[in-house]
């Protein structure tokens, strides 16, 4: 194996190691998160929240004492979980130099923010 | 929804998280089916908590699979180009389209996946691996194979045709709210030439970007209803968890054309709803 390719290697193994902890992270929290939401919830502590609210106003509008809220922090830190490794894949591919796949990687990031801030059901 | 729902529902997402990890499969074949026949859940808030549920089980299991080093991530990376464009096509039709009209198209995929299921019993796996030292290409890898005690490497071929089956299983994913392996895993394999351990790791790897694009569309539609999804997918993590423990062990072929011929029922029922 060239050295090129070792370097390479020992650099990819290093970023899905740091990729594998924020996946388990984002996935405990906010699984930690969701929980403590449906227990609120069924403690009777819970009131509607507006129709079809984005994910930034999750954030801005939370209430520790609203079940419902609380399950929504729960469910918008699950969906920022797989955005987070995107953004760690760009970072660790700028690192390494790889500016081929930084770009790719960059491509997926805008499309998923596209879907996130722009693409209406 | 009452508290005894949300169990029935989380101990429901236990055994879709279970057989998902036994078959190879991401599990929300069987759980939108789920939700939608047994709750009488609307089919865009079944998708919508079968989508979080993948989000969820792609992010646990990626992180198992990290330190085997089967994941390739820059061919996860390239195809998710294709996978989360398909995504977004996939959520804003379903938000177009009627209810009756998704449960008749997923009961026909969950006949296609029961025949896919079947045709992996059937074939083994194809692994060509290249000599040690070989170029792998942009987009090839390898990785330490325990079982057979060495390196595999390999390229990625057509990676074209790699990109449009990506597209297709976004596509159905968002539209669905399944994983959309099941469809790109074989191809990766049989297409591209990839060993099928670094397809089904990268295709996992994948499918939690996939979901999420379509995911943010169900949310600002408002089809998210967070104590459904919660249940759903604290249960999914849980089965699946369970499901990699005692995976390996009872894994058998009978099991899988047994589920099999579950799709089939599920497609019927589903068509005639």
């Amino acid at each position: 194996m060239s050295l090129r390719m070792e370097k390479r290697k020992e650099e990819d193994e290093r970023m899905q190691l740091l990729i594998g902890r924020a996946l388990l992270a984002g996935v405990l929290l906010s699984t930690a998160v969701m929980l403590l939401g449906l227990i609120l919830s069924a403690a009777g502590m819970t009131a509607p929240l507006p129709h079809g609210i984005s994910i930034v106003d999750v954030f801005l509008m939370l209430d520790p004492r609203n079940g419902t809220s609380v399950l929504l922090l729960g469910i918008a830190l699950l969906l920022l979980t797989p955005v987070l490794r995107v953004v760690l894949a760009v970072v660790s591919f700028v690192r390494e130099r790889d500016w081929r796949f930084a770009l790719v990687s960059l491509g997926v990031l805008v499309i998923l923010l596209i879907s996130m801030f722009f693409v209406k059901g | 929804m009452d508290p005894l729902s949300l169990i029935l529902i989380a101990l429901a997402g236990v055994v879709v998280g279970i057989l998902g990890a036994l078959l190879g499969i991401g599990g929300g074949i069987f759980f939108v089916p789920f939700l939608v026949i047994v709750f009488h859940i609307p089919m865009h808030q079944a998708i919508a908590a079968s989508i979080m549920t993948v989000i969820a089980t792609s992010s646990a299991v990626a992180s198992v699979n990290v330190g085997r080093g089967w994941s390739n991530i820059r061919l996860g990376m390239t195809l998710e180009l294709s996978t989360t464009i398909g995504a977004i096509f996939g959520g804003v039709t379903a938000n177009l389209v009627a209810a009756s009209t998704l449960v008749k198209i997923f009961g026909f995929l969950a006949l296609v996946v029961g025949a896919i299921m079947v045709r992996n019993t059937l074939s083994q796996n194809h692994t060509e691996t290249l000599p040690e030292g070989a170029d792998t290409g942009r987009l090839g890898g390898s990785y330490y194979d325990t079982a057979a005690g060495k390196e595999v490497r390999y390229r990625v071929k057509k990676p074209g045709a790699a990109l449009a089956v990506s597209f297709l299983a976004g596509n159905i994913s968002g539209l669905l709210g399944v994983g959309g392996g099941i469809i790109k895993v074989p191809a990766m394999n049989l297409w591209c030439g990839v060993p099928i351990k670094a397809a089904a790791a990268t295709s996992n790897f994948m499918i939690g970007v996939t979901a999420v694009a379509s995911a943010f569309i169900y949310f600002s539609a408002g089809h998210v209803q967070p104590s459904i999804t919660a249940a759903a997918a604290i249960g999914v993590l849980a089965g699946s968890r369970a499901g990699l423990l005692i995976g390996d062990r009872i894994r058998s072929r009978w099991i899988t054309r047994a589920f099999a011929a579950l799709l089939l029922v599920i497609a019927v029922e589903m068509f005639l709803r």
